[in-house]
């Protein structure tokens, strides 16, 4: 029998390993009883479920395979270059001030479309920058680090 | 008279010139991202959170109000006039209106959506006055064991009424559930699933899932297809609706305020469901249901309304019980923490200029939205032409700005890199997250009122039952969850939802 990997079976298989992974990581905390419970009963019902949810539409959609779709695309280019500039704002933003942090934000950020020219990038940037400093630090009087210095 | 007395402190709070001023700066932003198509309510009230800290808490909340009410408006001028809906809850729109503009009709189309919308919005909001009060009163007496079926209830609803499983939308909402326990356990004090790193002690931060499975992954999507608009502007000529029209439509206005009113109302279900229902039942009322499909008016003036009185009554359970309806009311919820007001039915009590205020600035912010939108529906359709490279970047960094501004967290941000990525992988397979974010929000709250019921009965898990109450919110939620196994069920409930 030929395995499908469809939507549904990829969401049985999701639940399952994390309802499997809250099990097994919640096993450190303390039980207690129904009456008196510890910081692991609660966390122990909640990964028995899920794990119970992702068994069904594992067994389902092997079963049933016609029932969903395969996912046909993934948008690795987007996914990655949007992920990377939010990450690496998160490492700037403290460090190095805001406005290196958004001017990383927007340049990697571009890299996940294709589309545009070079002027209209550099306009972005300074647009987003002045955008950024003017509401969130002159405006709103948020106290944000600005220079790296 | 309690209630004209209420009114008038609300009036009173609500025409002070700066809550008006706060009302239309939250009229004009939801209006301007509801026509946006990519950028929704839940994301631009996630972002722009961190903007209203500074603000007094009426202020703060009539302005975010009006952002998520005037979005549920704005959707449907982009339904009508581009055939894209700028909120899901507008897709059924598209079906009559998008066919209405193309006849040349789309004048009156925005027209009826506009005065049903208006006439939705006010009789949803005369609800909240009305309904408000006593169910506050009643929910003072809830304990925990009620607490914990009502929201138990309120997760099984939005796990059934989403596309795709019931199966699925409950994994949904667990898998929320989970991600919820991380932090800080109140009862023991014992850090769990945090992995050991500090920015996690509280857990992770509303403002910080949100955007990143919304915002972020919607990005991602966006980026992946390319939006073609076919723009109909140059046909809104004649805005009035002839007599015929009107005499089409004020029955489906009336019978989609009622089916939006009551479905606003349960906690879990959505505006979307809303339109969908009421226009089913249009349809399935009209005496040439061929029409539909084809430009009935019917097919505009129900939906919205259902749509705009879902939207109004989303606040009464969130306002008077302080159990979220949404993902949107959720984050309004968040706001009130952060202000320092435990939502809740003693909102209503003791924060009342808070409550009725916002209730009057529903009424003014409805009406400003008809005179923002018809006149100006052409500047409005001319935002559509702002192509998205110019739009995701400037979502980022508000996003960026506004997750780390929250608690000054640098992790907050790469945490909702994190979320970004998870709610990427839901959109591909499907899973809706309407359901997660509510198990999100409600997985504490949940936990809490579940261990402190059994800690009351001594384990006894019969206190579930013997109160009334906490009964009938479970038998609702089991049951609901018995009729999802009838095919019969199921197959109505997926041919409602696939027909947009």
């Amino acid at each position: 029998m030929k395995l499908h990997i469809t939507k549904d079976f990829l969401s049985g298989a999701l639940f399952g390993a994390i309802g499997l992974g809250t099990i097994v990581l919640g096993q450190s905390y303390d039980m207690g009883t129904a009456g008196n419970m510890g910081p692991g009963y609660f966390p122990a019902i909640l990964g028995t479920i899920m794990t119970l949810i992702g068994l069904t539409m594992v067994v389902r959609s092997t079963l049933h395979p016609e029932a969903s779709e395969s996912v046909t695309s993934w948008e690795i280019r987007p996914l990655a270059f949007i992920l990377a500039a939010v990450f690496v704002f998160s490492l700037l933003i403290e460090s190095r001030g805001l406005i290196v942090a958004v001017v990383a934000l927007v340049l990697i950020s571009r890299l996940a479309g294709r589309e545009g020219s070079m002027r209209e990038l550099a306009v972005m940037v300074l647009a987003m920058t002045l955008i950024a400093v003017g509401i969130f630090v002159y405006g709103l009087n948020i106290p944000l680090k600005l220079r790296p210095w | 008279m309690e209630l004209l007395q209420h009114l008038s402190l609300g009036f009173g709070v609500a025409l002070s010139p700066m809550n008006l001023a706060y009302c239309f700066a939250g009229v004009l932003l939801g209006t301007f991202i509801g026509v946006l198509p990519g950028v929704g309510p839940l994301v631009t009230i996630a972002v722009l959170l961190p903007l209203t800290f500074g603000l007094p808490p009426e202020g703060a909340m009539i302005m975010l109000a009006g952002i998520y009410y005037g979005a549920a408006y704005g959707g449907s001028t982009t339904a009508i006039l581009v055939n894209l809906p700028g909120e899901s809850s507008s897709a059924v729109t598209c079906i009559d209106g998008y066919q209405m503009a193309r006849q040349g009709r789309a004048g009156p189309a925005l027209a009826i959506a506009a005065i049903g919308s208006v006439v939705a919005g006010c009789i949803g909001t005369l609800l909240i006055a009305f309904v408000g009060p006593p169910l506050g009163a009643v929910a003072l007496k809830f304990g925990a064991a009620e607490y914990f079926s009502l929201m138990f209830m309120a997760l099984i609803c939005s796990s059934a009424l989403v596309r795709g499983s019931l199966v699925k939308g409950m994994g949904m909402a667990f898998c929320g559930a989970i991600f919820g326990l991380a932090g800080t356990d109140v009862n023991s004090g014992i850090d769990r699933f945090t992995f050991g790193m500090d920015g996690l002690a509280e857990g992770f931060d509303f403002v910080v899932v949100a955007a990143g499975l919304f915002a972020f992954s919607e990005i991602v999507v966006n980026l992946g297809v390319s939006l073609q608009r076919d723009v109909l502007t140059g046909r809104v000529t004649n805005l009035m609706p002839t007599r015929e029209d009107l005499k089409a439509s004020w029955k489906p206005i009336l019978r989609g305020t009622g089916i939006g009113s009551i479905l606003g109302v349960l906690p879990g279900t959505g505006q979307t469901i809303a339109s969908f229902a009421s226009y089913a039942l249009e349809r399935k009322l009209s005496k040439d249901p061929s029409r539909f499909g084809k430009g009935a008016i019917e097919g505009v003036a129900g939906p919205e309304s259902a749509n705009n009185a879902a939207a109004q009554t989303h606040f009464i359970p969130t306002l008077t019980l302080g159990i979220p309806s949404s993902a949107t009311m959720a984050l309004l919820l968040g706001a009130l923490m952060i202000h320092g007001i435990t939502p809740g039915p003693q909102v209503m009590t003791s924060h009342p200029s808070l409550f009725w205020g916002l209730v009057a600035s529903m009424w003014i912010g409805n009406v400003m939205l008809v005179i923002l939108n018809l006149p100006l529906v052409g500047l409005w359709v001319s935002f559509l032409k702002v192509p998205y490279r110019w739009l995701y970047p400037l979502i980022l960094v508000f996003s960026c700005i506004g997750i780390y501004t929250v608690n000054m967290s640098a992790s907050d941000v790469a945490f909702a890199a994190f979320f970004g990525l998870l709610g990427y992988i839901f959109l591909k397979l499907d899973c809706e997250p309407a359901p997660f974010i509510l198990g999100f929000l409600l997985g504490p709250m949940i936990e809490e009122n579940f261990r402190r019921a059994l800690l009351q009965s001594h384990g006894n898990p019969e206190v579930f039952v013997t109160s009334p109450l906490s009964a009938v919110f479970l038998a609702i939620a089991f049951g609901l969850m018995a009729l999802m196994v009838v095919p019969l069920v199921r197959q109505q409930k997926d041919q409602a939802i696939e027909e947009g």
